[in-house]
């Protein structure tokens, strides 16, 4: 197990892409304790022998679509209609777009794509500061993948043996809830008169139009979540419906996707897909290690430790995730952590859906968080600024997330209530 | 070396269409899966063990073709710290890391098809040789995207235009 952790650690300090690096200490740990490196590709192979991750590529396709397809600047669009007219209005209409948009979009790098481009850079000319735009939607860009469908918890759901269903029906409120935590900071900062008026680009004609397209692209989410919850089709099978109705609303309804862009998004989505495919691969093969040099003694011993105070694991484990946080990305913190720590959380009695859900929102706080969160490259890169420029801005935001990561830690309902509602 | 590179990047650009295509090919399956069960009222046997082996396809040439358009996850603790020199060593250190990893996927899954190869696929009766054969053909083809790369980078060259994804 030693052996694993320093290649490991090693291999990602060295900048070697964490799919290949967790394959590669695999293999020097296998070969470290004499087992047959045909284990290797055994494990790789098992790792992807799976129906349910095969949502993830058909959400990031649909994601790909929907961007590709316009369907971006009409949730903007209909963002501005709810809330534009207040003070700091566009900085709301941000965040509503991120809910909405995360409604179709699998990955917090998609929101950042589709509204970091528009926000970023349409922000600064209504007085914002481009920090300040940027730091929005980065904050905003964890939403992403909490509020279904959601492309981490596909991945984690395969990994951790969850119902993913349950999942994306639990992820609903704390979405939601992380939404409300940045309108909080943004209600602030217009209280203190430091956010301008927005300027309001939707006139009354045009606005009939904008909510139907709105409409249209939202009953994209309402359809999965009930179209899976009905038993109508499983969630695998729902991406690929969801991949259909994009593909329908961009070529006939929208008519803004050519034959090129179709090929394009297919080829790009397959390419991510492979990327984070070959990552639960090569997590199968570390995963292996570790079970037969005896994580479980380990963690059955870890559990004991916390036995009475399941609240105290979770607060341990949210510490935790958010250090890790500070140096790998959430996937493939989530992948390596979730199938050892959920079975403890399972011994201290915690819900599986409450304790899922502490650990991928603080997880996915790891994207927005320095000195290696993806979300703030894309950030820096799009809105032309330095990390420090856009952290001055974004802390504030990543506090108000973390207080309702806490939230998540002390009111299980959050997470289950839902659940619970909606699976009796 | 400029054929080789040429080569190279002419496979990886057939083997990008190609999984774009298995993309494609796995939603027209899950669509009339769910077509057939509905409408028809008779369930496809074959199509969830089919989207399965083809997105193993679609990981391992996926994997490589990533690799040469650098768009794997990577977390870089030590390279904002180095000079240009440093770079171009950690550049290399990372690259030979992967074609190790490549040379080991590569070998071992040969093996594995051999001793596992006549297994068949529990619906289909597909032999499995041509779904491991997927770690076969995408191993080889990550250890020549990242020899390329090696040779460039010793070269002196370093990430070219034809390294850029399409967009």
């Amino acid at each position: 197990m030693i052996v694993l952790a320093v290649v490991l650690v090693v291999l990602l300090a060295i900048g070697v892409p964490i799919g290949f690096a967790f394959g590669l200490s695999g293999a020097a740990a296998l070969w470290w304790t004499g087992m047959a490196q045909l284990n290797v590709v055994a494990k790789m192979f098992a790792g992807l022998d799976s129906f349910v991750l095969l949502a993830a590529p058909f959400y990031i396709l649909a994601g790909e679509l929907m961007t590709r397809g316009g369907i971006s600047e009409r949730l903007i669009h209909l963002s501005r209609i709810i809330v534009g007219r207040l003070r700091g209005g566009t900085a709301y209409a941000a965040v509503v777009s991120a809910i909405l948009f995360s409604g179709i979009s699998g990955t917090a790098i998609a929101d950042m794509a589709a509204l970091g481009q528009i926000f970023i850079n349409g922000m600064p000319r209504e007085g914002y500061s481009r920090a300040f735009a940027a730091a929005l939607v980065t904050a905003g860009s964890v939403i992403g993948p909490i509020i279904p469908p959601s492309v981490i918890m596909v991945l984690y759901a395969a990994v951790a043996d969850v119902s993913v269903l349950k999942l994306f029906v639990g992820g609903i409120v704390p979405g939601l809830v992380l939404g409300m935590s940045i309108a909080a900071v943004i209600f602030l900062k217009a209280l203190r008169g430091e956010l301008p008026r927005s300027e309001i680009t939707v006139s009354r004609a045009e606005a009939p139009g904008v909510i139907r397209d709105g409409l249209l692209v939202l009953s994209l989410p309402a359809f999965i979540i009930f179209g899976t919850l009905s038993g109508v089709f499983t969630p695998t099978e729902a991406g690929g419906i969801a991949v259909l109705y994009a593909l329908f609303l961009s070529v006939v309804v929208f008519r803004q996707m050519t034959a090129r862009d179709l090929v394009i998004s297919l080829r790009n989505a397959a390419r991510l897909t492979a990327a984070l495919f070959i990552l639960i691969a090569a997590v199968e093969v570390v995963n292996y290690v570790l079970i037969m040099e005896g994580i479980a003694e380990w963690t059955g011993q870890l559990a004991s430790l916390f036995k009475a105070q399941p609240t105290l694991f979770l607060l341990v484990c949210v510490v935790a995730f958010l250090i890790i946080g500070l140096a790998l990305d959430a996937g493939p913190a989530l992948l390596l952590l979730a199938p050892f720590l959920l079975p403890i959380s399972r011994q201290m009695g915690i819900d599986d859906i409450h304790f899922s859900m502490v650990m991928i929102v603080s997880c996915t706080l790891g994207l927005i968080s320095p000195p290696v969160g993806v979300c703030l490259f894309v950030a820096c890169k799009i809105g032309n600024i330095t990390q420090r420029q856009l952290w001055k801005e974004l802390w504030p935001f990543f506090t108000a997330e973390c207080v309702v990561v806490l939230l998540l830690v002390f009111f299980p309902v959050l997470s289950t209530g839902l659940v619970s509602l909606l699976f009796k | 070396m400029d054929r080789l590179r040429d080569l190279t990047h002419r496979i990886v650009v057939v083997a990008d269409y190609a999984i774009g295509a298995l993309l494609a090919l796995l939603v027209v399956i899950n669509g009339a899966a769910v077509f057939q069960r509905y409408v028809m009222f008779d369930s496809i046997s074959w199509s969830e063990e089919a989207i399965r082996y083809f997105a193993v396809w679609l990981t391992f040439l996926g994997a490589a073709t990533a690799s040469w358009y650098l768009e794997h996850m990577d977390m870089d603790a030590i390279g904002e710290f180095l000079g240009s020199g440093g770079r171009r060593i950690q550049k290399l250190v990372i690259e030979v890391c992967v074609l190790g990893f490549a040379l080991i996927v590569a070998w071992q899954s040969v093996i594995y098809c051999w001793l596992n190869g006549r297994q068949t696929a529990p619906t289909s009766g597909m032999p499995m040789v041509w779904v491991y054969a997927a770690m076969v053909v995408g191993g080889l083809l990550l250890v020549l995207v990242t020899f390329v790369r090696i040779a460039d980078l010793l070269a002196g060259r370093d990430t070219g235009p034809e390294r850029s994804p399409p967009a």
